[in-house]
């Protein structure tokens, strides 16, 4: 069978699918494209019509959210515990203050000063889900910009096998899920950070996925300060650029993109902490190359700079 | 036995329970308190694995009445959408042990990529 791909711009970057039957393509992006969207109009933080948004004012007191958006917010405050709070659900505020409270394309020209705002009791810890119903403090805001391309990612991807039988590969951004049966010739993700930049290239088992979090895309100036989106929820403020880019590789696009923003925030603890979760590559501001956890060592043929494997007890 | 005697017994006797019901009701006291620094020893060194142990479990919980809920909204893609939950909240438990996730990628030997991971 032939395998067949189609690339399309999503959420201010790009998605990629590719199906491992080439006839069931164009079925398979009708569901992409209908699983998206009623994703976006669910979460998305930056449409007013967002059952996001559109709860908001009635968080606080209370109030019954729809299936997807609980299941999209329960893994936000999954992710929060399984990175003691790093990655936390409720730091819409703390983006709004540093200025990420539009489309990132909006963000670019605006260079008010910033405003740090931090929460003395972690926000997840705050808020409340039962079953569908949530309650947030007032004084927080949602946003599930860390985790909700990475679930949808895993969401959309295991829905086209469900109706389709085929095996699935869905990027969002470079949150990499897959589904299904695997190829023949197994699936082949590269991590790079940029063209010309070191590159690596793995097989990823199938069903599982890779995920990169990056302190080099999605940057703005505020206040003459260079900003950036992962937020550190202990100052407010964007996690210090220690690593470029970390990669991960787990069981759900959902735990790799967890673990890999909270390895940005680690900074240089980072190494230590992912080698006991999960195979990853960190890439520093020298681009120099770090593999932990059982990430496949890269080949230096190509590379101008060190590649080392690292081994944390 | 003259009556002074059988008095002088019965104080006796009666000081030995009570200095008995002393000594027991400290010893309750003292492995009581030496148990409560045990558990307050072990809640502070666990209070991380305690917590998310337990809200994972409440999570797996919320996961199943979201299933419920979902499923009574009998619409197809809710219905997926409960499912992957429970699955990925399984994940999310497993994940939390050491190494629980190896084995997810390995070396390719393709010439061919599928996708490029870069960060977004």
């Amino acid at each position: 069978m032939m395998r067949a791909a189609r690339e399309w711009h999503l959420w201010s970057t790009t998605a990629r699918l590719v199906v491992d039957r080439e006839d069931a393509l164009e079925d398979a992006l009708e569901i992409a494209h209908r699983e998206l969207a009623r994703i976006d109009m669910v979460a998305s933080r930056f449409r007013a019509d967002s059952e996001l948004n559109r709860i908001a004012a009635r968080q606080a007191s209370g109030v019954t959210v729809s299936g997807l958006l609980a299941v999209l917010i329960r893994r936000g405050v999954e992710a929060a515990q399984l990175t003691g709070g790093l990655v936390d659900p409720t730091l819409g505020r703390s983006m709004n203050g540093i200025g990420y409270d539009r489309d990132i394309r909006l963000v670019l020209g605006d260079d008010r000063p910033v405003r740090a705002v931090i929460s003395s009791r972690p926000g997840w810890q705050s808020m409340q889900l039962r079953g569908r119903y949530l309650t947030v403090p007032g004084h927080l805001a949602l946003d599930l910009g860390a985790t909700a391309k990475a679930v949808a990612a895993d969401l959309v991807a295991g829905e086209i096998t469900r109706r389709l039988g085929c095996g699935v590969l869905l990027s969002l951004g470079g949150d990499i899920a897959t589904a299904g049966p695997e190829p023949a010739d197994g699936w082949h993700v590269t991590v790079q950070d940029a063209p010309g930049e070191p590159a690596g290239r793995v097989q990823v088992r199938a069903g599982a996925a890779v995920a990169t979090s990056s302190t080099v895309r999605r940057r703005w100036l505020r206040g003459g300060e260079q900003m950036h989106h992962i937020l550190d929820p202990r100052t407010g403020r964007p996690a210090a650029p220690v690593w470029r880019t970390v990669s991960v590789a787990a069981s759900s696009c959902f735990l790799a993109n967890s673990f890999a923003t909270a390895a940005i925030i680690h900074g240089d603890a980072a190494p230590g902490w992912l080698a006991r979760r999960a195979p990853a590559r960190l890439v520093d501001q020298h681009g120099r190359v770090i593999t932990v956890g059982g990430w496949p060592t890269e080949s230096t043929a190509d590379q101008d700079v060190p590649v080392e494997e690292v081994r944390h007890g | 036995m003259n009556g002074i005697r059988k008095a002088w017994l019965r104080t006796r006797l009666a000081t030995a329970m009570v200095v008995a019901m002393s000594v027991g009701a400290t010893g309750v006291v003292v492995s009581g308190i030496a148990a409560g620094i045990q558990d307050a020893t072990a809640s502070t060194t666990t209070t991380e694995t305690t917590t998310t142990a337990t809200s994972t479990t409440e999570s797996t919980t919320e996961a199943e009445s979201t299933t419920e809920a979902e499923t009574t909204e009998s619409t197809s893609s809710s219905d997926t959408t409960a499912e992957d939950s429970s699955a990925t909240t399984e994940s999310a438990t497993e994940a939390s042990s050491e190494s629980a996730e190896s084995g997810a990628v390995s070396e390719s030997t393709s010439s061919e990529s599928d996708a490029t991971s870069s960060g977004s």
